[in-house]
Order: C-alpha cells, then structure tokens, then sequence
C-alpha cells in the first residue's frame, strides 16, 4: 500500500483502496460537492475559535481519498446547520460520520470517547452508570411498564435516566401523559442506550448489536410509537433505526403532547405567566423538521414567547452533540454560552429548550455570569397542568 | 520492606503485622527484608514493630528502587532462605517487584490481598474483584507463597521499642547486573501528578472555590490527593488534569470527600467506583446525598475549620503514638 499522509500538511498523497473504503463508509455522500466552502463559513465553531472547522477541507481530503485530520471528524457536534445551507444537498454529517467509522478502524478516536464505549458495552449507558438504577429517578411514582395495551413506549434515554437534574425531565414527561390519558409504558431497568454516542464514536459493529437488541425489546413490548425524551435518542430512532429494520413510529414527547393538545386531550388548568425564549436543538429542529410542538406547548402552558435572532433552522448548536459531550471544550470557545448570551438579550425570564444536553451546557454557561433560569420545555408545561 | 528516604513506608509496618501473625502461627521467624543504601533507622523500626531478624543489603545502586537490580537481590537473598511466605506492599514499586520476583523463585504470588490467614498451613490471600462484589481467596501450592498487600488494610503494629532483634547485613555483588536504564533525575510525587491513582481523594467543587486553601490542608491530613470538579478548573484554581468526571478523569479511590459538588452525573460518572464517598455539601437536597456513603450537611467554610482541629489533633495523637 502506499504511503499515506494526512491532509494539513500541503501534500495529499492519494490511495485507491482509501478512495474505494472512503465511498463505502460515506455511501458517496460527498460526492455531489462542489467546493464552495459554505459549509466552513457556516460551522458555528467559527464564532468561538480564532480558526473556523474546515469542513470543505474535510470533504475535499475525503472525495480524493486522503486520510482527513482526525481531530477535525471529532469537532463536528452534527448539528447540521452546514448541510442545512449547502446548495448542492450534501449529506455532510451522514458522511462526516462514515470517517469516523473509517478512523475508528484506525484507533484514531480520541481516548477521551473509550470509556463511553465501554460503558455502554458493561452497563447499557455510555455515563457507566448501574443498569439497576435506571429507573430510580421512578421509585416514588407508579410509572407503569411497557407491555400489552400500552402501545406508546415511553423511551427515557440514558441522560436522562441518570442526572438527577435531567430526571425531571421524566417525571415531568410522565405527570403530562397521564394528565392526557395516555396508555403509555417505561421499559425502566431494562431499557439499553439508543446508540447515539456509540456512532458518534464511529464504533459501527456493536452499533449494529444495540440497534438490534432495541429494536427487538421495543417490539417485544408491543410498542407501535416510540416516544423519545432526547432528541438524540429521537434521531437514532427516525433516522437510523429504520435502516436497519425498524418499523416502529417514533416522536419526540413534545410532538405527541402537541398532538394531545390539538386533539383536546392535554388541558392546561393553571397556566403561567411571563416571557420565555426557545431554543432549537438541533436533532430536534434541523434534523426532526420540529419547530413547532414545543412553542405550541409553551403558549398553551402561558407563557409568551420571545425568539432570538437566529432561531428555528437558522438557530447554533450548544455544543454538546456529535460525542462533544465527552470531549472537552476551553472555556471561551464553548458554543452554549454564546447562546445563553443571547437568550439574555431577549429580556425573557428564563430559556427553554426541549433537550438534554442543551438543559446541561446552557446551565453550566448561565451558572456563569447573571442568573438565567433554564427550563425543559416539559417541566414548564407540567408546571402549567 | 520498602523504604523511601531511609524511613519504612506505612505499608511496609503495616504487612510486619500481619507477617508477624502468620509467622506465629507457623511456628516461624518474621524476618524483614530491606533493600536499599542507608537501612540503619528502618531496619530498627522493623524490629520495633515486630521482626525477629532483618536482612539487610545494603548498596548504593539499590538507593532507589530499580526493577532488575532488586529483583535480582531478592531472588538471591530468597532462593538462599527458602521463606514459606513472602509479603510485599502492594505499591506501584511493590507491585513491580513482586511480579518478577515470583516468576524468579518460581512462587504463586496474589496481587493486592485485603486479608490473610492460613488454611492447612498454607497462605491463604483474598482479593476483591467487581468493585468489591466478590472476595476470593486464593492459595499457592509452591513452596514460597507471595502476596502483595493493599496498603491501609491492615494496621500499623503497636512500636516497642523495648524489642530486640537480630540485624544481618548481607552483601550481595550486583557487579554483574545490569537494569538496561540510567537514572538522570528523581522526582518526589506530589499533588501535581494529581488524582489518578490516589488511594484518597479531596474534591473541590463549584460550592468551594473559595476553599481551596482549607482544602489543601484536608488532603495533606488525609494524605489525599486534591480533584476538582469542571467549573472548579474553568476557573483555573486547578489544572485541567485534576478534573475528575465525564470530560476528565476516573477514578478509583478507597475514600473520596467531595465538598461544595452537587454530584451532577457528568461527576459522578468518574466517581462512582469510589470505595467510601463523603460528601459536604450546603443544600441537603443536593443529589451527591442519594450517592455519598456519609454526609455532611453545612457551609464548607464554617464546617472546615472544625474538621481540620479534629483531624489535626486526631492525626497528630497517632503520630505521636506511633
């Protein structure tokens, strides 16, 4: 085989058999690209960082079958805010992630991402958290169990299972759907991480087994909707899962509270008052095409909402997708808290999102400076019931 | 017995203990063995603390530890002796040494006991695997049994200096013996090498910034090393490699003190495999109470000065007793 150099050093040094497992990895996804380098001058990191994430770079090393830097693949949160722009509709992260798979095969993952393998690999949670414990968060509730009658599985995610910040989130999930007569189940200590960090990882063969194993538990459960708490958890359902033989229907909780609520089901009896600004997840917006459930959930709860300038499609990421949350960011160069800064402009009195990872890096920038409550969009709306 | 600058480590004390049983049992002498140049005030305490002989080889190439260089040594010095049991502490050094030196004198040799007896006249050392979820006891059926010991298990025997015992200064000629590595500099670790492999740690968290100070003086009476939590080492009161959780390190200690940490999963994800946690905190709902093993509801700044006195004087009492 010949020498192969990575690209950054001025020189590309080309490989037939890197082109050929590159073209397999990406499914050709960068083939349609042009070059025109909308995707760098987009990436939100280039608001943080004296040097913006080549993105073009990384797709042009890719299209000739170069070795990318592989620091540069683990940058990228996913949040799609590149793809969103690009006018030739390059699926950059789809194939931004078959590089990863390909310098995984190379043991060029960051260390830093091993433990959230094996973690997931021993417990079911990349946070190594005890499979016992997964349903703690429920031990004062009687949240029933997923099984026959009870076709909306409610899928609580690892995040979520374990914060005890984020197990709010939960209950709060779980007080809505009651309130709305849904006939819902938990999996609880039996419920597996979705994988999300696992292909973030690029580790393609146990992704492979987890999905399988999900996929069979939820069908065992009778499950016909899966409803997600994370949106992450939710792009792995709507997105990945069904190539691999999924056929279940999957949902983010606000989209199926927004549906009880058309539907007359979910009634707020004491709405709140006062000024929120929402922000887009990423996996929710961008990739989910949800903007609207969880406004319509914070007006029907009373709230009156207040939009930041970049909102919606166009609104930045908080760093925490793509395996960022287990790789470390200086501060200064740490995307959420621009974004807590500019909830603060709004004048509103607290930031809601709909989350996991956003609820934590927002709290941890606005833990920071002036106070600024940050709320799921969930607790809010429970509050409201 | 390993020593550091001329004095026995704890741990070394700590196995004369409970050597001086078993070897009671057997109807044995305990001999300690010490490797190293200056053996005069460790090779007394030995006895003080329980030795009936103490080998002693005195050389300068043995000042700091060097595995081939000790472990030939102590191949000789056991090879010639024939002990039917042979304990080290389990140290990063002991540990090396042990390893070697069994596959030398052909000895089954178990890593990191936490308690020893005999059973049929034969050592009997249990370890704990899975977190501490199983204990089993393992047996050696070669004619020198080995054993590392975890250091803290086993307490320091009383010191009588009223003891005596016999002194045997052995001259070993290493002339021939080469470890392949040149020593260029030597460097005592300390709270910079951060808390990794510490045995005990003190975490300073978001609600003790302000504290580190009191702090530091908490881990050095409890021999700790000093961790942080992730605002802690934005702040820069603590480098980033003292950062314990999901984007930082994990960590295994036997005793973690977590103050002012709220015990948010992205701690507690590098945390949870501590053996014993105790956590100060001033909010009693703060989640680090569902994890701590004991807790201490209060303001660190109030609560540390007090701590510190009693530790100081309790620390203080067992030195002078020893």
């Amino acid at each position: 085989m010949p020498e192969v150099r990575p690209a950054g050093d001025g020189r590309l040094i080309l490989d037939d058999e890197r082109l050929e497992e590159v073209l397999e990895l990406t499914q050709g996804a960068f083939l349609p690209c042009y070059q025109c380098g909308v995707c760098t001058a987009t990436c939100p990191w280039g608001e943080v960082r004296p040097e913006p994430l080549s993105v073009r770079r990384i797709v042009r090393a890719a299209q000739l079958g170069a070795h990318p830097e592989a620091a540069a693949l683990w940058q990228c949160t996913g949040c799609a805010l590149c793809q969103s722009r690009c006018p030739k509709g390059v699926e950059i992260v789809r194939g931004l992630w078959g590089l990863r798979r390909a310098a995984f095969r190379r043991r060029q993952t960051p260390p830093e991402l091993e433990r959230l393998l094996w973690g997931t690999l021993e417990d079911g949670n990349p946070w190594g958290g005890a499979p016992r414990e997964r349903a703690r968060w429920a031990r004062d509730l009687e949240v029933p169990r997923a099984g026959p009658g009870r076709e909306v599985l409610l899928y609580v995610g690892c995040a979520v299972s374990y914060d005890p910040r984020l197990q709010r989130l939960a209950r709060a999930a779980c007080r809505l759907l009651e309130a709305a007569g849904v006939r819902y189940g938990i999996l609880g200590e039996a419920e597996t991480c979705c994988g999300d960090s696992v292909m973030a990882a690029g580790e393609d063969a146990y992704l492979e087994e987890l999905i399988q194993g999900n996929i069979q538990a939820f069908r065992e459960a009778g499950a016909e909707t899966v409803v997600a708490i994370s949106p992450h958890c939710l792009h792995m359902f709507r997105e990945v899962y069904p190539r691999h033989g999924a056929e279940f229907e999957a949902l983010h909780v606000t989209q199926l509270l927004a549906r009880l609520l058309h539907q007359g089901e979910l009634r707020f009896g004491s709405p709140e008052g006062g000024a929120v600004t929402y922000h887009d997840p990423c996996f929710l917006g961008r990739w989910a095409g949800e903007y609207g459930a969880p406004r319509e959930l914070l007006e029907a709860a009373g709230f009156s909402l207040r939009e930041m300038a970049a909102c919606e499609a166009e609104a930045p990421c908080c760093g925490g997708g793509g395996g960022r949350m287990w790789l470390e960011t200086d501060p200064g160069e740490r995307l959420a808290d621009h974004r807590v800064e500019e909830a603060r402009e709004t004048g509103a009195a607290a930031l809601a999102t709909s989350c996991p990872y956003c609820i934590q890096n927002f709290e941890d920038a606005a833990g920071a400076g002036e106070p600024l409550p940050v709320v799921d969009v969930l607790e809010a709306a429970a509050r409201a019931l | 017995m390993e020593t550091q600058a001329g004095r026995a480590l704890p741990v070394s004390l700590e196995i004369l203990g409970a050597g001086r049983r078993i070897a009671d049992e057997l109807g044995t002498p305990l001999t300690a063995l010490l490797l190293g140049a200056q053996l005069e005030e460790a090779a007394q305490e030995a006895i003080w603390h329980g030795a009936d002989t103490v080998l002693a080889v005195e050389h300068p190439r043995l000042a700091s530890y060097r595995t081939a260089l000790h472990t030939a040594a102590a191949a000789r010095l056991l090879l010639r002796e024939q002990p039917a049991v042979v304990l080290l502490g389990a140290t990063p050094n002991g540990r090396d040494l042990a390893g070697r030196l069994a596959v030398r004198v052909r000895a089954g040799l178990t890593a990191d006991a936490v308690r020893l007896n005999l059973s049929q006249g034969r050592l009997a050392a249990y370890k704990s695997g899975f977190g501490g979820g199983i204990l089993a006891a393992i047996l050696a059926h070669t004619p020198i049994q080995m054993a590392t010991v975890r250091p803290g298990v086993f307490p320091v025997p009383a010191r009588d200096p009223q003891r005596r015992g016999r002194l045997r200064r052995v001259r070993i000629d290493l002339s021939g013996e080469s470890d392949g590595a040149r020593l260029l500099e030597e460097e005592q670790a300390d709270e910079q090498e951060g808390p990794l492999k510490a045995e005990r740690i003190v975490v300073v968290g978001r609600g003790a910034m302000g504290q580190l100070a009191p702090l530091r003086r908490l881990a050095g009476l409890l021999e700790a090393a000093l961790g942080a939590t992730r605002p802690v080492c934005d702040a820069g009161l603590l480098p980033r490699s003292f950062q314990i959780g999901t984007t930082g390190l994990t960590v295994r200690p036997r005793l973690l003190v977590a103050v002012g940490v709220s015990g948010a999963m992205h701690f507690m994800s590098g945390a949870e495999e501590s053996e014993t946690l105790v956590a100060i905190n001033v909010d009693p709902q703060a989640p680090i109470f569902d994890q701590a093993d004991f807790g201490l509801v209060g303001d660190a700044a109030r609560m540390l000065p007090a701590l510190l006195d009693a530790l100081g004087e309790a620390v203080g009492a067992r030195r002078s007793a020893a």
